[in-house]
């Protein structure tokens, strides 16, 4: 199946659970039933469904689960559908009582956190990728490397009896060579860094001889790719940090819901 | 085991792995490093060579060491490693939220409504479950669901009847009388909706109706927590209809219900205003005004509205006939054919030709001969016994000596005999106020004075009766003074009294007088201090008027053989508590009273304008605001007059000649309402018209206990 044809198919389910909820709750009415009981009940069993999403990645090559990928597009849709589900539970307006606002806060908290995640794992890799992909794992090893190069062409510098380029070394490069850097910078596309950096070596080469440019020119060439693994270890960063809001945040959420349902209930009178 | 670097699960990595340097070893699972060198050579049969993935020229030394010392280094937690950890402590955090909203209670779903607001920290009193701890409150959310249990706590306070939990508080009859009379509607889309929606639903017409079906607490304290939606109205009224124009029909709306009070409006003014055009009001203010929340329409009162003209006809000014009611009356006897046959009746006034009154017949009912002779002489006319069986003689002599023991007894005793054969009647004790506006005062000199010149010898008469000296009793009445005294005792003040009757130069006076009076036979004859005749004072007063006009602004007064009572004022305190009494008593006697005084031209013509309840209670007053107790409909006659577009009250209530309603207004069509209550105009929803309680509507009241009086009685 396309992805066209995948997402019309995934957006068409959606849009029929939530007009069968809309239509039950609109049939509720005339029961004097509380739908706040239908819906909430329906969001318990829904948030529980996108739980099982991080159970299943736990499980290594269980077939019988689906695959990841299926999961996590089931993950997305039941995201969407348990919004919309809240909002006809809980309303747009703030709730009253400190349980009922935290919950809600907690839930926008994760909602957003979810939605996030979702837009820059769909924006990011293919971005990433343009740039040459590189394994987080090795990208510092890959700066130590050509922070220890660059060190080692600054020191063949200083052997032909000029120091012009180890001072620009020193002045320019040794901090951003240091550790990863500009990140909210490269997550923003923010290519002046490296602009600016193109701007000082072409700078320095009017007071270079013939051997001190060939050096520079490798140096050069050392910063650009230093840039591009900043650039990847920032979105590849985000891309891995974005959970760590995602996640503990759903622990929280599922607490407190569990604790209005039964509050809920202790105080209605009973199931 | 030694941990990989490039393993995910691993906990700890190499130290060196921040500088892409680390070694193949990797740290261990506590997070120590064992890797004093960079790799840890294989071994090939007898030979030892590097590890590495690119091995080093040095390459393994003989004994299997490597030959590249590294040191060493301080391994650092793993990404995953990292996650996990940041996890835990947010977990942590949630957690101890979570405990400390249990701890602290804090789980308040949100504020009360204002109404409510004194109850914040009152749980137990809207919730079973509001005094519970932890543990049990878990227990409680997984009990079943008991609605009659949360409801009871809600009528604790707001007290709705017996039938609080059913739908508009009604009785499942009353509403399936009420559903019979809706016409059914054509099919439409809300229908099919509330069809469908109650299709898998068992009859709930019967059933309890939660509460918090339609009110729901804890959404701020200025939550409308009776602000209802018009989806929950038709959850019942299943021939829904979204837009007023669909409502159905109004039926003589609003003058389906008897009126309080009889008033016919056109007709009243047609007749007395025809001609005094001085005295009609000008408008409908003049005699009506809206109540303190500006719904109801209220009558100003009689004060206001109808004492001028009216005061006088209560007064019996107008009157044909008696103007009072006869209270104690004295029917008339045939003692000549009774006498002649032998019955011993005693005196009797000749000039009584009444019939006995309802009052005296209900002072009889205890009386079980009397009882007995009444219903002898049923239809039988007293006044001639000639053609009477000797039963029904007997009946008329018992019913005479029945009278006078009555008579004598409310005599002697007073109101506290009178109050004991009210309340034998009634099979009910009455309170002092009562009692006290069924007597209105009546005087004790004239009741005496009415005996008097009834039975001038009531009590000797009584005496020998009793003692069955029938010999004695003829003598004493056969005597002819006694048959003088009878006709010559002044009727109270209706007479011309010119003779001192009582004097000794009197007819009283002389032999025969004082052989009767003589101590010598038992004191038969002889009169008590309290039964002897008050010594007549010598006097002419010449009466100009009769005792009934003398009464003119009301009260008691006697006319020959029988004593009236005649109403003084609006709202005349007899008439009102023998109409009380008597409007809704099942007993014939108390019926005959009601009869009597009910009658639109009896002396006070009460029930000319007040109409009776459904329960036989009688409307004292117009309708006026309760605020216990609620209708089906509301409307706002201030909000409404004071609109633009309506001109006065006249737009909606018109005068109708045909109309048989006692106020002949035309019925206010559904027109009227609908052509503002539309789409994008004025309010359509259900609850802007319709109560849904309907009926008594009560806030329990808090006993306090005088904690002062029980302090004293403990000390």
């Amino acid at each position: 199946m396309k992805l066209h044809q995948r997402r019309l198919l995934n957006v068409s389910l959606l849009v029929l659970a939530l007009l069968v909820i809309v239509f039950i709750q609109q049939l509720n009415q005339y029961t004097l039933n509380n739908n706040a009981f239908f819906t909430g009940w329906i969001l318990l069993v829904a948030v529980l469904v996108l739980y099982l999403f991080t159970l299943r990645k736990k499980i290594t090559g269980g077939k019988l689960f689906l695959k990841v990928s299926t999961w996590m597009q089931l993950h997305i849709y039941v995201g969407f559908f348990v919004i919309a589900l809240f909002l006809f539970h809980a309303g747009w307006q703030m709730p009253e009582g400190i349980l009922k606002q935290l919950l809600y806060f907690t839930f926008v908290a994760e909602t957003l956190s979810g939605l996030f995640g979702l837009c820059i794992t769909r924006m990011l890799p293919p971005c990433l990728a343009r740039n040459g992909s590189v394994l987080y794992q090795d990208i510092k090893g890959k700066q130590q490397q050509i922070f220890d190069d660059v060190e080692q062409l600054v020191e063949q510098s200083l052997e032909i009896k000029s120091n012009t380029i180890a001072a620009f070394y020193q002045e320019h490069l040794l901090h951003f060579l240091l550790k990863p850097r500009d990140f909210w910078p490269h997550l923003f596309q923010y290519k002046k860094i490296i602009y600016k950096f193109e701007a000082e070596f072409i700078n320095l080469q009017r007071y270079l001889n013939e051997e001190e440019c060939e050096i520079i020119n490798k140096i050069h060439v050392l910063v650009v790719e230093k840039n591009r693994l900043d650039y990847q270890y920032a979105g590849q960063s985000l891309l891995k940090r974005w959970l760590f809001l995602h996640i503990p945040l759903s622990y929280g959420l599922l607490l407190f819901a569990v604790l209005h349902l039964i509050l809920v209930y202790a105080y209605i009178g009973g199931l | 085991m030694r941990w990989n670097f490039f393993n995910k699960q691993q906990k700890w990595v190499c130290g060196r792995a921040e500088i892409g340097k680390s070694c193949r070893s990797g740290s261990d699972h506590q997070g120590d490093c064992h890797s004093e060198y960079e790799c840890q050579p294989l071994q090939k049969e007898d030979r030892w060579y590097c590890a590495s993935p690119t091995p080093c020229a040095q390459g393994a030394l003989p004994d299997g060491g490597c030959s590249k010392k590294l040191g060493f280094c301080l391994p650092q937690l793993s990404q995953k490693a990292k996650i996990s950890r940041i996890n835990l402590w947010l977990f942590i955090a949630f957690i101890s939220i979570f405990l400390f909203i249990i701890a602290a209670k804090a789980y308040s779903p949100g504020e009360l409504s204002s109404n409510h607001s004194f109850l914040e920290s009152e749980c137990q009193s809207c919730h079973s479950s509001g005094g519970l701890k932890s543990i049990n409150i878990l227990l409680q959310a997984l009990q079943p669901f008991q609605h009659n249990t949360e409801n009871a706590l809600c009528v604790d306070c707001h007290q709705f009847g017996e039938q609080a939990g059913l739908a508009h508080n009604l009785s499942h009859s009353h509403l399936q009388a009420l559903t019979e009379k809706v016409t059914q509607q054509p099919l439409n889309s809300t229908l099919l909706m509330a069809t469908l929606a109650q299709s898998g639903l068992d009859d709930q017409s019967e059933k309890n109706i939660s509460c918090i079906s339609c009110h729901h607490e804890h959404q701020g304290t200025q939550h409308d927590l009776t602000a209802i939606n018009d989806k929950n109205c038709q959850s019942c009224h299943q021939q829904t209809f979204t837009e007023f124009k669909d409502h159905p029909e109004f039926s003589e709306y609003p003058y389906a219900d008897k009126t309080q009070i009889n008033f016919n409006h056109p007709e009243h003014i047609a007749k007395n205003f025809a001609d005094e055009a001085a005295v009609q009001p000008e408008n409908c203010n003049d005699c009506h005004q809206p109540d303190n929340k500006g719904e109801l329409m209220l009558s100003k009162g009689f004060d206001q509205s109808c004492r001028a003209c009216h005061l006088k006809q209560i007064q019996g000014d107008s009157q044909a006939g008696s103007k009072g009611i006869a209270v104690f009356s004295l029917m008339g006897m045939d003692i000549e054919t009774l006498k002649a046959k032998g019955f011993v009746t005693g005196s009797w006034p000749e000039d009584a030709d009444s019939e006995l009154s309802v009052f005296m017949r209900l002072l009889l009912s205890n009386d079980p001969k009397a009882v007995k002779a009444l219903n002898i002489l049923e239809k039988m006319d007293t006044l001639d016994l000639r053609k009477a069986s000797n039963i029904q003689l007997q009946a008329a002599t018992d019913l005479i000596w029945s009278i006078k023991t009555l008579l004598a007894t409310l005599q002697s005793q007073g109101h506290n005999a009178l109050k004991q054969s009210l309340e034998k009647s009634l099979a009910n004790s009455l309170s002092s106020t009562k009692f006290s506006a069924l007597v209105s005062l009546l005087p004790p000199a004239l009741f005496n004075e009415a005996l008097k010149y009834w039975f001038p010898l009531l009590n000797q008469e009584l005496k020998l009766y009793q003692q069955n000296d029938l010999i004695a009793l003829k003598q004493l009445l056969n005597a002819p003074v006694i048959a003088e005294i009878k006709h010559i005792i002044p009727s109270a003040i209706t007479e011309t009294i010119e003779d001192d009757l009582l004097a000794d130069d009197g007819l009283l006076g002389g032999d025969d007088l004082d052989s009767l009076m003589a101590d010598d036979d038992d004191d038969l004859l002889s009169l008590d201090e309290e039964d002897s005749f008050d010594e007549p004072q010598e006097s002419s007063v010449k009466l100009t008027t009769s005792a009934e006009e003398w009464v003119k602004s009301g009260g008691w007064y006697q006319s020959y053989d029988s004593l009236y009572y005649r109403p003084s004022v609006h709202e005349d305190p007899f008439l009102k508590g023998w109409l009380d009494l008597s409007a809704s008593h099942a007993d014939k006697n108390f019926q005959a009273i009601f009869k009597t005084i009910s009658k639109p031209q009896a002396p006070g013509m009460c029930l000319k304008c007040h109409t009776l309840t459904d329960d036989k209670a009688i409307h004292w007053t117009a309708k006026r605001p309760d605020k216990n107790h609620q209708s089906f409909t509301r409307y706002a006659h201030d909000r409404h007059l004071a609109m633009a577009g309506i001109k006065n009250c006249a737009t909606c209530h018109q005068f109708s000649q045909t109309s048989e309603k006692s106020q002949s207004f035309k019925s206010i069509e559904k027109q009227q309402c609908s052509s503002c209550h539309a789409e994008q105009k004025a309010s359509e929803s259900c609850t802007t018209c319709h109560n849904y309680h309907i009926g008594e509507l009560k806030l329990k009241l808090k006993q306090t206990k005088l904690s002062v009086f029980q302090d004293k009685v403990a000390k």
